[in-house]
């Protein structure tokens, strides 16, 4: 048993990482399907800081290999 | 990688699931539905794209190994493109297109069909995203 546990924590990260970024993803399918009427212009504007702030997130930037 | 994988997976169920849950959505009266349905295309496409990207660039050595193709696609994905004076990874700028589409169509109600074009285009892309991920599970 005490073998399995840094297996278990070396894929706790991996697990913990993919799952916030599938709760995000879920939680805005969700929200969009909900979706009933258009964007005010605030929320426009947020979601187009969203897709701006991408350029500085890592998994957006090219692999140099 | 095959947790991370799992957890892809398990998100396009979900993705399923949460499509038949919320099936009748309406549309609000005053609502244009070619907007709406945009709007919806571009959040879902964003998330998509964010989801792909992270779990391929979570696992890229592996997934260039063994898939070669999805790495080919996430590298097209991120791939700097000029959106109005500054450069965007591709997926924020095919998302952005299509707001500039919305957005000039919204200005005078005009010309439809490059809306309906636009939305499916990017409808394209993002289903691209989610097959390529079921693709890592069967070549596993």
């Amino acid at each position: 048993m005490p073998a399995l546990v840094p297996i278990i924590l070396e894929a706790l990260p991996s697990i913990v990482t993919g799952a916030e970024h599938l709760i995000a993803y879920i939680k805005s399918v969700r929200e969009s399907l909900q979706q009933a009427g258009e964007w005010t212009a605030d929320h426009e504007a947020q979601f187009l800081a969203g897709l701006a702030a991408h350029s500085t997130d890592p998994a957006y930037i090219p692999h140099r290999d | 990688m095959k947790k991370s994988i799992s957890i892809a997976i398990i998100g396009i169920l979900s993705l399923a699931f949460i499509v038949w849950l919320t099936g009748c959505a309406h549309v609000d009266a005053n609502a244009d539905p070619l907007i709406v349905r945009a709007e919806q295309t571009e959040r879902i496409a964003d998330s998509t794209f964010s989801l792909f990207l992270h779990l391929e660039d979570q696992n890229h050595a592996l997934v260039k190994a063994n898939a070669p193709k999805i790495a080919e696609f996430a590298e097209w994905l991120r791939a700097p493109q000029p959106v109005h004076g500054t450069d965007m990874p591709r997926a924020s700028a095919l998302v952005y297109s299509l707001n500039d589409v919305k957005a000039a169509y919204r200005a005078n109600r005009t010309n439809s069909d490059l809306l309906i074009t636009a939305t499916a285009t990017l409808t394209e892309a993002l289903n691209k995203a989610a097959e390529l991920t079921k693709t890592i599970n069967a070549s596993k």
